[in-house]
């Protein structure tokens, strides 16, 4: 029975003029997203080869990660380079700081077009649901037989999903397939790992904005109020709420400025080295304080800078896109929590190339320890926050959809 | 007549529903932003005047004009529009090792974000049912059976959907300012009201130009469910597709060479090449030299060398001859060097400037990004602001190189012997940086077109609209 | 035939609305196998409330409605089994052409297990033109709109049928075929129950005739009590005596 209605749902998005053009819309939309991002990559790829260090320089470079063509987050602070000198880390950014139209619109990633265009898609799939079969007579029809009212709306929910998952996955795969043909671009096993998941949470996705979708549609009785109320809600889950999160957070926690710690920085070395001028103390002394000052710099950063993450993330998570979000970037590799960690890294190899530089007599060594950042292993990035963020966004789904069968079981479908 | 129309409409959206609910949002989110860009500039005006004391507390003891240049540099302190538009986020920095990640996942709220998209996609939900929904209720065919002219409903149509749209935005703005004004450290000044009012402007513009293609679509459609979905995509695409692609495309069309390959350019002009230039130069030089003082020939060590400078005149004169050809030449080869490099910068500054051009001139496609930059320019925290901010900062190192020359002139007069590159200096007279935003005139220059541009869209929409709805089938 | 047991059974059924109109006073009906009862009335009068109760779709104030002796506030779906139902304004999927429509509903009523031929055969009965078959019902009228709803309650092949003013908007020669059809399933021993307007189509297939006014069945005629009647002027009678107390 419930196969009877889902079939029935799948021939009518078939049958229908909208399913064509908003999958059509969201299929140009990841191929296009797809193509810029690839070239992205490979400009930074080739970026890359080119501050790469030779064996033996003391510079931290990590290549840029291919994950990032899907969900770039933080990949371009993360594939900067860091000079290890005498008097502490010099970073040079990538190509793109060149322009400033960059700065002020969202990178069109596929994770940007699965949260904003995807997201209103599978609103626009959910929302005349039940007013529709209403205004039809449709709705009386169905339950003039023993079709039960769950029956009704688990074959809506599965019908629309899978006329939406399919084609989208289709469309994805095809583009993924069509990544790999490319040689420069190689996927280790357990980035494939990765990208199944990612696409695994963005059908999590769709899922609870299609039980959205339902949920306002069985609580309205007309589908313009419903499309109206949608529409308010999309905005505030997708813009509003995640947006306003972060600067609510930070009235609550106050973290230094990054222009400040870099003034401060600056400060550290050059007054240690017009010390060492003025013949107070040696060179191997000096290198050890500003070291150990920048240290305690970026350690106290963290410590506030995490409590400013920690809860611009808590509130920003009010919205499930939020989780989503994070989910989808720490399981890329391009999060914040992977950038704190590579920070901790960068800082370390600090030390260590400070320590063999200190070792040596003349302050110089050919034969610096060559940089290699591992990423964090995916159980870890779960356990982190991924997993919860994916549970909270499926919890919300979930709720959605039971509160729908609950308002479903009210409605009057007369 | 036309005015009986337009209270029907203004009327007719006052008392619905989704006015009450944008009133409502609206009237939440924008004191509420205001009130957190509002703390939020305190803090960062808290933040400068620490970092400024710091300085200060640096200076006193170790200023000397061996590596000042680090520590004393122009930055922008924060500037009271703050409290209502950010513009451009100065934390994503990717030059220096600390940065702030977390605009880069969201970005922040501020007035031009609420406008751009929620406005827009507001005046959309009000306008898409207003021709296709009014035909589906009949009343369309109803009111053109009473004689009225057609022209006369869509011109009252735009004219009152797009004033009543404009009510609940000044509420809250009002709302808003109210927030900045009861702040005691926001500092708003005449220039800064004339900006916002010119802002104000552009935002109606902008939503009236929403609005008309609203009612556009409206009336391209026979069924507002259709007329929905086809403005939901127009607007997906207008609004967020667009401009997020823009400089991509830029990219793409007007490639530049990466920042990176510039710098290893340049660095092996001046490092390796140059080298080699300086020293096939010196050599050419001592060549002529070596043949007028045979003395330059032997190999001394330093101390030789100074003993003899100071027994033979001829020798030291040689000797002085070869320190200043050594000199010449490796000024010539910095010169030389140094001009190649400005050449390869300037040409990948240029390469860049037009790539930025080309990127802001597509992404003008899409009203927002026009809107946004017109905001931004006017409040002087966009495009034009990095420009003036880099003019002015010039013009103060200028003066402050100006100053070092004066003092260190100064020093040497006191002491022809002193070391003054490792001297403490009393640097409390020093010229000060002191940014203050562009005078609004050139800001309104600048905006000028972004008002044309947005009027421009709107003309454009409405007379399509008035054509399409002027053919339209009411039956 | 009061022997065999009703199909349809109002017993004590009223319905009052959250508003305070009192739809359906206390109404008693029992429609048997192979009969047919028309229900009228005046616009309001409660005849689509009734229906509503029948179907579940709204719950009863009081009293309650048994389909084939089930309750079908007890137990709804199973109920359901045996009944099928055309309503007022059959709009159907549009975008579906007509065999499609049959085809979703046939299998909702239990019918999973028809060939293409029994559809067209169905489509065929109720005299929807042949070339509509497999058309889009977007573009049909509102008469073969309704003739397909009717397909759509023939074919599920249920003991009770329940019809809300299944004639308006059929043309003559439509609703004369339409009484044709309602003809045959009662011979076939289904109990019917429709609302209507049309007096004189109620008198010709009607076996009962009941008037409703203000949600209570104020007349019932059988079809040998017609005979010698004049339903028309009945119907007028009862509605001016509405009037009457009221002026
Ligand atoms: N949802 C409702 N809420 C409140 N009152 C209602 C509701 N639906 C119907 N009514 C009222 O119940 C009464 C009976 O309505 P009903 O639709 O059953 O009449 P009807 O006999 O089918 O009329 P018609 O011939 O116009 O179809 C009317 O007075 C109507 O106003
Ligand atoms: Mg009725």
């Amino acid at each position: 029975m419930t196969w009877t209605i889902v079939r029935k749902e799948i021939l009518a998005n078939l049958l229908s003029y909208k399913f064509y053009v908003v999958i059509l819309l969201a299929a140009v939309l990841v191929a296009t997203s797809f193509f810029i991002m690839t070239r992205d990559y490979k400009e930074r790829l080739a970026d890359y080869s080119l501050i790469r260090p030779k064996p033996g320089e003391p510079i931290a470079v990590n290549p840029p990660n291919p994950l990032s063509i899907f969900a770039k987050g933080l990949d371009e602070a993360m594939a900067r380079s860091f000079e290890v000198g005498p008097t502490g880390i010099s970073v040079r950014a990538g190509q793109k700081s060149g322009n400033t139209v960059f700065a002020f619109f969202p990178t069109p990633d596929f994770l940007y077009i699965v949260r904003v265009v995807l997201s209103l898609v599978a609103l626009l799939f959910g929302f005349d649901q039940v007013s529709r079969e209403k205004e039809a007579g449709t709705l009386r029809q169905m339950l003039a037989n023993q079709t039960s009212r769950s029956t009704i709306l688990i074959g809506k929910w599965a019908g629309n999903f899978l006329s939406l998952a399919v084609p989208f996955l289709l469309v994805t795969t095809l583009g993924i397939a069509v990544l790999g043909l490319d040689p420069d671009i190689r996927f280790s096993s357990d980035q494939v790992l990765r990208l199944g998941l990612i696409l695994a949470l963005t059908l999590v996705y769709i899922a609870f904005f299609l039980s959205l979708g339902i949920l306002i549609s069985t609580l309205t009785r007309r589908a313009s109020s419903s499309i109206v109320i949608l529409l308010f809600i999309w905005a505030l889950l997708v813009f509003i709420l995640p947006n306003l999160g972060t600067l609510v957070a930070r009235q609550v926690v106050d973290v230094p400025s990054v222009r400040a710690l870099s003034e401060k920085r600056e400060q550290v070395w050059t007054r240690e080295i017009l010390l060492r001028i003025k013949g107070q103390g040696d060179m191997p002394s000096h290198i050890r304080s500003i070291s150990a000052e920048n240290d305690a710099l970026e350690a106290d950063y963290r410590v506030k800078f995490d409590r400013l993450v920690n809860l611009s993330k808590n509130i920003n998570r009010i919205s499930p896109v939020a989780s989503f979000v994070y989910a989808v970037t720490e399981i890329a590799g391009t999060g914040i929590g992977e950038e704190g960690a590579f920070k901790g890294e960068v800082v370390r190899y600090k030390n260590a190339v400070l320590g063999k530089r200190l070792a040596s007599p003349d302050l110089k060594s050919s034969e610096y320890p060559a940089f290699l950042y591992r990423y964090r292993p995916l159980g870890r990035v779960l356990v982190r926050g991924a997993l919860f963020d994916t549970a909270w966004l499926a919890a919300f789904g979930i709720l959605f959809f039971a509160l729908s069968y609950l308002a479903f079981v009210r409605y009057d479908v007369r | 007549m036309i005015a009986t129309i337009v209270k029907k409409e203004v009327l007719g959206h006052i008392l619905s529903f989704r006015f009450i609910v944008t009133l409502a949002l609206l009237l939440v989110v924008v004191p509420v932003t205001t009130f957190v860009l509002t703390n939020d500039y305190l803090k960062r005006i808290d933040d400068a005047s620490l970092r400024q004391a710091e300085i200060e507390t640096y200076l006193r003891s170790y200023a000397h004009f061996n590596r000042i240049g680090n520590i004393l540099q122009a930055t922008p302190t924060p500037i009271p529009f703050h409290a209502l538009v950010r513009g451009l986020a100065p934390d994503i920095n990717l030059g220096e090792f600390d940065n702030d990640p977390l605009p880069v996942m969201f970005p922040l709220v501020d007035l031009v974000f609420i406008v751009t998209i929620l406005m827009s996609l507001v005046a959309l939900i009000f306008a898409y049912d207003a021709v296709s929904g009014e035909k589906e209720d009949g009343t369309l065919k109803l009111a053109l059976a009473n004689g009225l002219a057609r022209p006369k409903v869509i011109l009252a149509k735009v004219a009152g959907g797009g004033l009543t749209l404009l009510v609940p935005f000044l509420l809250s703005l009002i709302l808003g300012l109210l927030v900045i004004l009861v702040h005691p450290g926001v500092d708003w000044k005449g220039p800064d009201w004339v900006a916002l009012a010119l802002v104000t402007l552009g935002t109606a513009l902008y939503v009236m130009l929403f609005y008309g293609l609203g009612v556009f679509i409206s009336s391209r459609h026979h069924s507002s469910s259709a007329s929905i979905m086809t403005s939901l995509l127009v607007w997906v695409l207008l609004v967020l597709v667009v401009p997020s692609l823009s400089p991509y495309i830029a990219s793409f069309l007007s490639p530049t060479p990466s920042r990176i390959q510039v710098d290893r350019e340049a660095e092996r002009l001046g490092d390796t090449e140059r080298d080699d230039l300086g020293r096939k130069l010196q050599a050419e030089r001592m060549r002529e030299l070596v043949a007028k003082y045979p003395v330059l020939n032997e190999r001394l060590s330093e101390a030789d060398k100074k003993r003899l400078m100071e027994r033979d005149p001829a020798a030291r004169e040689a000797f002085e001859a070869a320190r200043k050809a050594t000199q010449g030449a490796w000024d010539e080869a910095n010169r030389v060097q140094g001009e190649k490099i400005d050449t390869v910068r300037r040409a990948a500054a240029q390469q860049e400037e037009a790539q930025t051009g080309l990127a802001r001139t597509i992404s003008m496609v899409s009203p927002l990004s026009v809107f946004t930059y017109l905001a931004t320019d006017l409040s002087s925290t966009g495009l034009r602001n990095e420009a003036y901010f880099g003019r002015v900062s010039d013009v103060w190192d200028r003066a402050f190189w100006d100053y070092a020359q004066k003092r260190i002139a100064e020093l040497q007069a006191k002491d022809p012997a002193t070391d003054w590159w490792n001297t403490p200096v009393d640097m409390s007279d020093r010229p000060r940086f002191v940014y203050t935003a562009e005078a609004l005139g050139g800001r309104v220059e600048a905006a000028l077109p972004g008002f044309l541009l947005l009027f421009g869209y709107g003309l454009v929409f409405f007379v399509l609209a008035y054509v399409s709805f002027l053919k339209y089938d009411v039956r | 035939m009061t022997d065999t047991k009703p199909i349809l059974k109002a017993d004590d059924l009223s319905k009052r609305y959250e508003d305070g109109v009192l739809a359906v006073d206390h109404l008693n009906l029992n429609i048997y196998p192979g009969e047919v009862y028309c229900l009228l009335g005046a616009n309001g009068a409660g005849k689509t409330t009734t229906i509503n109760l029948f179907l579940n779709f709204i719950p009863p104030t009081t009293g309650t409605c048994f389909i084939n002796g089930i309750d079908v506030t007890k137990d709804p779906l199973e109920a359901k089994k045996y009944i099928a139902f055309v309503s007022e304004n059959v709009m159907l999927y549009g975008n579906f052409t007509a065999r499609q429509n049959l085809d979703f509903f046939a299998k909702l009523g239990g019918k999973t297990d028809l060939a293409k031929n029994d559809y067209y055969q169905v489509m065929r009965r109720v005299s929807l033109q042949e070339k509509a078959f497999d058309q889009r019902v977007k573009n049909f009228s509102k008469g073969m709109r309704q003739k397909l709803g009717i397909a759509i309650a023939v074919i599920k092949d249920a003991p009770g049928i329940l019809l809300d003013e299944p004639t308006s908007g059929l043309d003559p020669k439509a609703a004369t075929e339409f009484l044709e059809i309602m003809a045959e399933l009662k011979k076939e021993g289904k109990a019917i129950l429709m609302s209507t307007h049309d007096i004189f189509r109620a008198k010709e297939i009607g076996d009962r005739v009941g008037i409703m006014r203000e949600g209570r069945l104020v007349m019932e005629r059988t079809r040998e009590e017609l005979q010698h009647e004049d339903l028309n002027k009945i119907y007028i009678d009862y509605m001016k005596s509405a009037e009457a107390p009221a002026a």
